[in-house]
């Protein structure tokens, strides 16, 4: 029972995140700042629906490659986000 | 329903403000919030995945994430160097 | 001579660590031991190293890496990327009051070393990776011995160790 409580608070705290950021994404007023909310979208996103993998299917199949899989998002989102960084400063700066 | 499959409906919600930054905002706020589009989509296919029991949908949000660090990539450079 | 064969070594060395990581990897991935499958993952994971391989054996550019880096970017970073998470999200708090928050470029210093060594190459490339890990800052590029940071939230915190400004 408590193991479901903590599955669905990971749950409900990823989507609370992934909202938040997508809110950040809209009001924002131009790209760079708006750059900034996917940063928590990458990281803690990932980190919560992983956390609630293993706490309710332990190591199996599913959660390994889950696990896998948010990883991959979470090592490629800065290098994304630089290279966006990088390429509207650029732009901006080109006559 | 599961608890899994109702954080894919709260995921799928985050992808309104995308599609409205997509819809309305400039060259790179489109990158962005394109950015934040696919990352809420690789999540949803994976609570979709856990939720379902079906692993093969664990498979497409790999498939995604991987394609998703070239195309963004891509996109960045041709926006920075010829439009 | 002694140095070559020692370089010889260490390079099979490598070849076999990234044999073994992607095979592991190809197991985690398909999670079962079926023969066909193990079969599958040694000639999968031989065909990306051999890949691999080629393309570093015709690029001049190297890179080499400490062990040492590695926990640094363990010891700063996680807390770091929570602090910054926290900026990042107190910002759509602020904007509900009204306030107007607008990012800004910002100058840290940094020792970038030397433009052609593999250790200094591998540590920029860490160091822009790392910094744009805590969401609050994105690096936009180095600039001579400056790193060109936005920042949406502005702190500051002052650079202690330039070669690590995290």
């Amino acid at each position: 029972m408590s193991l479901d409580l903590a599955v669905a608070v990971c749950l409900a705290f990823g989507v609370a995140i992934e909202l938040a950021c997508g809110i950040g994404v809209l009001v924002m007023d131009n790209a760079l700042d708006r750059l900034h909310f996917v940063g928590p979208a990458t990281i803690l996103g990932p980190l919560a629906f992983a956390a609630a993998a293993w706490l309710q299917r332990g190591a199996d199949q599913a959660s390994i490659k889950a696990t896998l899989v948010l990883l991959l998002v979470v090592l490629a989102g800065p290098v994304l986000s630089h290279v966006t960084a990088r390429a509207i400063v650029n732009r901006a700066r080109r006559p | 329903m599961n608890l899994w499959l109702a954080a894919t409906l709260g995921l799928l919600l985050a992808l309104i403000p995308c599609g409205v930054v997509v819809l309305r905002g400039g060259r790179f706020d489109r990158l962005v919030a394109l950015q934040l589009a696919t990352l809420v989509t690789v999540l949803a296919l994976v609570t979709l995945a856990i939720g379902l029991e079906r692993s093969s949908y664990t498979d497409l949000a790999l498939t995604l994430a991987l394609l998703a660090f070239p195309g963004t990539l891509a996109f960045a450079i041709t926006l920075e160097r010829w439009l | 001579m002694a140095f070559a064969q020692r370089g010889r070594v260490g390079g099979a060395v490598r070849v076999l660590a990234c044999f073994a990581g992607l095979y592991l990897l190809w197991l985690l991935l398909v999670g079962s031991t079926d023969p066909v499958e193990l079969a599958g993952g040694v000639l999968g994971a031989a065909i990306a190293v051999f890949g691999w391989h080629v393309v570093c054996s015709r690029d001049e550019l190297s890179l080499a890496l400490r062990a040492q880096w590695f926990i640094i970017l363990a010891r700063r970073l996680p807390w770091h990327t929570l602090a910054d998470c926290g900026r990042v999200l107190s910002v759509l708090w602020r904007r509900a009051k009204g306030e107007h928050v607008r990012g800004t470029i910002k100058r840290v210093p940094f020792d970038p070393g030397d433009s052609d060594d593999p250790y200094a190459l591998a540590r920029r490339a860490l160091v822009v990776a790392g910094v744009s890990v805590a969401p609050n800052a994105v690096v936009v590029r180095i600039d001579g011995r400056d790193l060109i940071l936005h920042e949406l939230v502005p702190t500051r915190q002052t650079v202690a160790d330039p070669k690590w400004p995290l």
